[in-house]
């Protein structure tokens, strides 16, 4: 074959092939001849124009979803800051709890020692009382004076709680409830756990290790326990524990925390 | 004049169609002949031809597309033109260079026979096919390049394109019809 068969094959092209590529050059450079070909060439253009106006709007509506997106990104990192805060709390929040325990039995004692001095000199006062009479005061005294100690370190341990260490403030929440998954799922009803410094340095140590990360890179494993925290206003948070360790907060989207597994082994304790 | 009012007119026998077709497709068909030929005189010559050829086959034919149909018959006739005359003497123009890329895609060791009819009428329908399948930008630029012999510097500004991208895209193409010609046994 040569070149020259090639060529006259090549005229035997279908019309409609050479008419099309005729067609696509006049529009790009012809004016339209006549008043029908003009509506055609301008409806042909508002075509495109419309396909232009939704190629634009898809690209910003595109672009904007993306600035959305590193704008919830940047707010989850910001919520890593936020949390490294909570974390710069409960230290000082260990701090406070070493010296406002000592401050809270200072001022009990006190109490009770004003209070067993004043019975002593009513007692003196009203001029010969029975020694046994007398025995029995001071006695009464002393009880009370370890009431009013026992409350006032009860009311303290009370309100503290383990909370503080599940990441928020101190104070925010006034009860801790804990339920395992299966367990809610079966009705059962949530435990209050005991105040035990030792849940407490766990809590504590546990937390103080524990990275947050955006939630979407956490691969959550199957959830464990639900601990349910009360606000002062009522309002319920719910914190999930995950069997592989991670820790979310239904109130703070986005965001889980890691503990290490041995933590969590030992804050699982904590539960039972 | 509309295409069809053009072609009533040819098959009333009216001359009058001769005089309309020169006026709507005169330039036009000068142009296909004018890059075959390169010569004025003989694109002229060529386009005369093409109004007899018209003359002649209309009736019976009546082509969809008239503006094709004479660009058709044009190119025909000045291919046939070129050949006639290139036996004397080479032309300048696109054309040599057209049949040197399309001396890509052919094989001179083949068992080709250009004499045997259906052999080319084969070939035609194989190349239609081809340029079918192409994607619509390959198939314009392989219909301007290889129907119409236009050059490359004004394919490129026809379709706003620079000339390298020009010849790299018909590079392709070259390619991929030896390969398709390859694959329908008319070359080696």
């Amino acid at each position: 074959m040569r070149a020259e068969d090639l060529f006259e094959a090549v005229g035997g092209i279908d019309d409609k092939l050479i008419a099309r590529s005729d067609r696509r050059v006049r529009s790009s450079q012809e004016k339209p001849s006549s008043g029908k070909a003009a509506k055609r060439t301008k409806k042909r253009k508002s075509r495109r124009s419309v396909g232009a106006e939704i190629y634009r709007f898809t690209v910003v509506a595109m672009s904007t979803a993306v600035v959305v997106f590193l704008f919830l990104m940047a707010r989850d990192l910001l919520g890593i800051r936020n949390l490294s805060d909570i974390r710069n709390r409960i230290a000082s929040t260990q701090e406070s709890s070493i010296a406002e325990p000592m401050q809270a039995e200072e001022a009990a004692a006190e109490q009770a020692e004003e209070s067993a001095v004043m019975r002593a000199e009513e007692a003196s006062e009203k001029a010969e009382a029975s020694s046994d009479q007398r025995d029995s005061n001071e006695a009464e005294a002393e009880e009370s004076s370890e009431v009013a100690e026992n409350r006032a370190a009860g009311s303290f341990f009370g309100n503290k709680t383990a909370v503080d260490m599940l990441g928020d403030l101190k104070g925010d929440y006034v009860s801790l409830e804990i339920i395992s998954v299966e367990d809610e799922a079966n009705g059962g009803s949530r435990l209050v756990p005991e105040y035990t410094e030792e849940g407490e340095k766990a809590l504590s140590e546990a937390f103080s290790k524990g990275k947050p990360t955006p939630k979407v890179f956490a691969a959550t494993g199957e959830a464990t326990y639900y601990v349910y925290l009360t606000k002062k206003n009522g309002e319920v948070h719910r914190a999930v524990f995950y069997e592989n360790a991670y820790v979310s907060m239904d109130n703070i989207p986005g965001v889980v925390m890691k503990i290490s597994q041995a933590d969590y082994e030992e804050v699982k304790a904590l539960f039972r | 004049m509309e295409d069809t009012a053009i072609i009533d007119l040819y098959w009333k026998r009216d001359e009058q169609a001769i005089v309309e077709t020169d006026q709507k497709y005169g330039k036009y068909c000068h142009t296909v002949a004018y890059n075959v030929l390169n010569d004025v005189e003989d694109s002229r010559e060529c386009v005369n031809d093409t109004w007899l050829r018209a003359w002649n086959s209309m009736p019976p034919k009546r082509p969809s597309v008239l503006r094709a149909f004479l660009a058709k018959i044009t190119r025909n006739l000045a291919f046939d033109r070129y050949r006639a005359r290139s036996a004397a003497k080479r032309g300048s123009g696109a054309m040599e260079a057209v049949l040197d890329e399309l001396a890509e895609c052919a094989d001179m060791s083949g068992n080709w026979n250009a004499e045997e009819a259906y052999m080319a009428a084969e070939l035609k329908e194989a190349i239609n096919r081809f340029a079918e399948q192409l994607p619509a930008r390959e198939c314009d630029l392989f219909v301007r390049r290889y129907f119409f012999a236009e050059e490359i510097p004004a394919i490129a500004r026809r379709y706003q394109m620079t000339e390298n991208n020009v010849t790299v895209s018909l590079s392709r193409i070259r390619k991929k019809l030896r390969k398709y010609l390859k694959e329908g046994e008319f070359i080696e």
